[in-house]
């Protein structure tokens, strides 16, 4: 595998994304949490400390998921439509070195962009004194490998649907998946074994977005560190879903007619 | 094209079958069941859109504070199927967890033994905010205090938020009385927010009669509560209805044990037209008259309080010197305003 021009690939896509103002989107929202958090100061964040970080937690959350979506979904569907995929498939790259720098590109875009609001939202909150506690790094550890599955999930639909319906279902999937999942842990004792089965098995599809917010534990006082081996568990996992997911893009990409 | 097509609709039909067959489902899933502090808000009819907005924000605040109280674990209520199986709720160790319905919640994240999920169960109660719950304990409800008021600023018609901010405020044994005073300052802006709110009068009384043990400062607000509850009854929420409910049977108790038997019978004959199940009602229209003398009724009205907050729903405090005040704070029964 060439290494080099999948580095060479990811850069484009971030000079990309530089060209295309993205992350002056990300400078913006930026900006509108500390408006909101200097409007929440206006209250006194004494004995507010484990609601600003939830909600700190949730907005990056939410604008980082956004744009993971976003830029993932148009890479390949942007590079078809504006014929710039021909000169790049001429070079001496196969179409799997072509998705994988993309989608790392991607990814490197999304953790800027999150990394971006976690240090505006950290100054914000540090100006009010919010304590964050060592949770917090694993917090964005964890929140980072959960973008990067993002993006290969929505690189994957880019290229079984069109942008719009591409996008739209990453939506659905990464913020529905939970609902799904806790639905069927509520409902599995009570199921048939029927039904049981397409739950076990919608279960091991489903991309486990959950698993890698640690928000809760990290808005909440007391709850410690999590332990390496659960980190190390996570980012296994999220090499594994991230290596299906490019296996498959790779499978309908290389079929495609161009 | 064919394909396309062909593939779509094998997509909805898929979808569709799935459907059909976790319909058997939805009463264990979603079971129909109102969810407290959200109700509130449909019953406002002239709600805008910026409205829907601020009410959307308070119920979601109120539901965050049940989160803070647990620290960030997420509790649900125990589903048909699973009180049936005898699935065990996590109940509570101290006194917050009858407020939060704790008898009846389990945590939303499973534990081991009653999650299919085999290593991602596993992984999520690692990385999410999970732990055994069996007869836990709460964080501090004062805590939470700060929501309650960001609540009601969002939105001043959340009157929930301002009963159940106050009873927060009133929390605690330490400084009673101080903390009174904070809760009925507190009420004082829901009532002004909510002009003869039947609920915020009934709080208000509550404080000063629970708190403070001022029934003379209490009477008024649930005299007041009664007078415009019963006129409106038909138009009130099930919420209002109970706190209704429960300045009947202040008023009456207290009237009962001032002496004033005729008054609290007829009080508490009214109110049975409304509620026609109400023991405590009944008994003081069926009890044979009692009399009572100056030395042994505070002794009585202490006894009878006590015996009525273990029956009765246990609640919030306060106090206040406004339109309804008497400026002795006389904490005698007999010393009846009317």
């Amino acid at each position: 595998m060439n290494f080099r021009a999948i580095q060479a690939l990811a850069g484009g896509v971030i000079l990309e994304s530089i060209r295309r103002k993205d992350l002056w989107v990300v400078a913006i929202l930026g900006f509108l949490i500390l408006l909101s958090a200097s409007v929440l100061g206006f209250f006194g964040f004494q004995g507010l400390e484990a609601f600003v970080k939830d909600l700190a937690g949730s907005v990056v959350g939410l604008f980082s998921t956004i744009i993971a979506i976003l830029t993932a979904s148009r890479l390949v569907p942007e590079e078809i439509k504006n014929r710039t995929l021909y000169p790049l498939i001429s070079r001496p790259i196969n179409r799997f070195e072509l998705l994988a720098g993309k989608l790392w590109g991607a990814i490197v875009v999304t953790w800027i962009a999150f990394l971006v609001l976690c240090g505006l939202t950290a100054l914000a909150l540090t100006f009010f004194h919010v304590h964050f506690e060592v949770i917090m790094l694993q917090y964005i550890f964890c929140k980072m490998l959960g973008l990067a599955v993002v993006c290969s999930i929505s690189l994957l639909l880019s290229l079984l649907m069109t942008i719009q319906a591409a996008v739209t279902f990453s939506f659905i999937v990464a913020f529905g998946t939970s609902m799904i999942t806790r639905a069927m842990t509520m409902g599995y004792d009570s199921a048939s074994p029927l039904v049981q089965s397409i739950f076990r098995v919608l279960n091991a599809i489903l991309p486990q977005y959950d698993l890698f917010d640690l928000g809760s534990r990290a808005a909440n006082s007391g709850w410690g560190t999590v332990p390496l081996w659960v980190i190390g568990a996570l980012a296994a996992y999220a090499v594994v879903y991230i290596s299906a997911t490019l296996a498959l893009s790779w499978a309908k990409f290389r079929r495609q007619a161009i | 094209m064919k394909k396309s097509a062909a593939t779509t609709v094998t997509g909805f039909s898929t979808l569709a079958l799935a459907g059909l067959m976790v319909q058997p489902l939805k009463p264990t899933i979603a079971p129909p069941a109102q969810v407290s502090g959200l109700d509130a808000h449909e019953s406002h009819a002239s709600a805008s859109l910026l409205g829907q907005f601020r009410t959307n924000i308070s119920a979601w605040l109120w539901l965050r504070t049940d989160l803070y109280l647990h620290n960030g674990v997420t509790l649900r209520p125990r589903t048909e199927f699973e009180r049936a199986q005898g699935k065990r709720a996590v109940g509570s160790g101290d006194e917050l967890g009858k407020y939060q319905g704790d008898d009846n919640n389990v945590t939303v994240i499973p534990s081991k033994e009653h999650d299919f999920r085999g290593w991602i169960g596993d992984l999520e109660r690692a990385t999410g905010a999970y732990k055994d719950m069996s007869g836990h304990k709460h964080n501090s409800p004062q805590s939470t205090l700060p929501l309650f008021r960001l609540m009601t600023w969002a939105d001043p018609q959340f009157v929930k938020g301002w009963t159940t901010g106050a009873t927060v405020i009133c929390w605690g044994k330490h400084d009673r009385e101080n903390k009174a005073k904070k809760a009925l300052e507190f009420l004082k802006e829901g009532l002004r927010q909510n002009p003869d709110n039947v609920s915020i009068l009934a709080e208000y009384g509550g404080v000063y009669q629970r708190r403070l043990h001022k029934s003379a400062l209490a009477i008024p607000y649930f005299d007041h509560a009664i007078s415009v509850g019963s006129r409106q009854f038909d138009h009130l929420s099930p919420e209002e209805q109970e706190s209704l409910q429960d300045a009947y049977r202040w008023s009456v108790i207290i009237r009962f044990v001032s002496g004033l038997t005729q008054e609290s019978r007829a009080v508490a004959a009214q109110g049975l037209k409304f509620f026609k199940d109400d023991r405590v009602l009944f008994r003081v229209v069926a009890a044979p008259p009692m009399p009572l003398s100056e030395r042994n009724f505070k002794g009585l009205l202490d006894t009878r309080m006590d015996a009525f907050e273990r029956h009765a729903k246990p609640e919030a405090a306060h106090e206040d010197h406004d339109e309804y005040s008497e400026d002795s704070g006389d904490d005698e029964v007999h010393d009846h305003p009317h």
